[in-house]
């Protein structure tokens, strides 16, 4: 109880934080393969996830395309979301120096990291696509919009300076 | 009277030339076509993003036409405008500081559009009859994009180490 109190407000909100991005680090895995969108036209059935679409699309030489979706969909929000974690559970774990550091990385990882574009991006291809066939929300989709959202809310909640203070108990 | 970033800044000759590629790119990103939709039996149409936009408008989907003219048409162009506008005019920092914030929050939305055509190709595959391809505008555009995002990742470090 003791404990709880020295280390202050700010502490209680990376609490928050480090369970929010373990929480979009959990869903995460399954809003990346299972299927986002499933495809009808004249009984003929396509789905794709989003692991399987950007591999499908550097696999047919979509270097460009593919590997913007890949960075900026995968790896990013995955690295960025890692970090938060480790930074608002365990500053202690790195150094000073590094904290810093990475806290940097991490505000620049946000500006890339491109999760809650994609989501919209879903919406707007399977209006344009709605036209000409049929389709439907794929099981993903829901684990997939949970992360982005649970991956904002932690972006938000994160202080910062709480980590510097843990330096001074 | 304080300096503007291109006064302090005269040797970096990087930012004024990415800049101004990004433009001449943004523009033509605007009309080439970035997706060819082939239907077997109907033939062909190629779409771009200003016909996209127009195009989502007459069929009544007034929001997401929205979406499309705001997050690829006026946001990235506002950007670039800003990013000149803040690289030219003298200001004082923390006005600087504030803008140059705003503009990196709006700037990932721009790529919006790189991701509705990534979607559309690989959920449309020929054996649907059906068939997606991207076009060589998507590249300008998206190109237009990734270069604008780091000029002002450029202007960002040389207005914080100035």
């Amino acid at each position: 109880m003791h404990g709880a109190h020295i280390r202050g407000r700010g502490w209680g909100r990376n609490r928050l934080c480090a369970a929010l991005a373990l929480a979009a680090l959990i869903c995460y895995p399954l809003g990346v393969t299972l299927p986002v969108l499933k495809l009808e036209r004249m009984g003929f059935v396509n789905e794709a996830s989003i692991w399987a679409g950007s591999i499908e699309m550097l696999s047919q030489g979509q270097w460009f395309v593919g590997l913007i979706v890949l960075v900026c969909s995968v790896v990013i929000p995955v690295l960025k979301l890692a970090g938060l974690f480790v930074l608002a559970s365990r500053p202690r774990m790195i150094g000073r120096h590094h904290q810093s550091r990475m806290y940097r990385w991490i505000e620049i990882a946000g500006r890339w990291g491109m999760i809650d574009v994609l989501l919209v991006a879903l919406l707007v291809a399977a209006v344009k696509l709605g036209d000409l066939v049929e389709v439907h929300a794929g099981p993903g989709v829901a684990a997939f919009a949970t992360c982005v959202l649970l991956s904002l809310l932690a972006s938000a909640v994160f202080d910062p300076h709480a980590i510097w203070e843990t330096r001074d108990e | 009277m304080p300096k503007s970033l291109q006064q302090v800044n005269s040797k970096a000759w990087d930012v004024p030339v990415m800049g101004s590629l990004a433009i001449v790119l943004l523009i033509a990103g605007w009309f080439l076509p970035t997706v060819k939709l082939s239907k077997f039996i109907f033939g062909s149409d190629e779409y771009s993003i200003w016909q996209s936009v127009t195009g989502m408008w007459q069929s009544g989907d007034y929001i997401l036409s929205l979406i499309i003219f705001f997050f690829s048409m006026i946001f990235p162009a506002a950007k670039l405008g800003v990013l000149g506008w803040v690289w030219l005019r003298p200001m004082p920092e923390d006005t600087r500081d504030k803008t140059l914030k705003w503009v990196e929050t709006l700037g990932k939305w721009s790529m919006l559009d790189v991701f509705v055509v990534a979607v559309m190709v690989v959920l449309v595959k020929a054996k649907a009859l059906l068939d997606a391809a991207p076009m060589y505008g998507i590249y300008v555009f998206a190109a237009a994009i990734v270069l604008s995002m780091i000029v002002s990742w450029r202007v960002n470090t040389l207005a914080k180490t100035e």
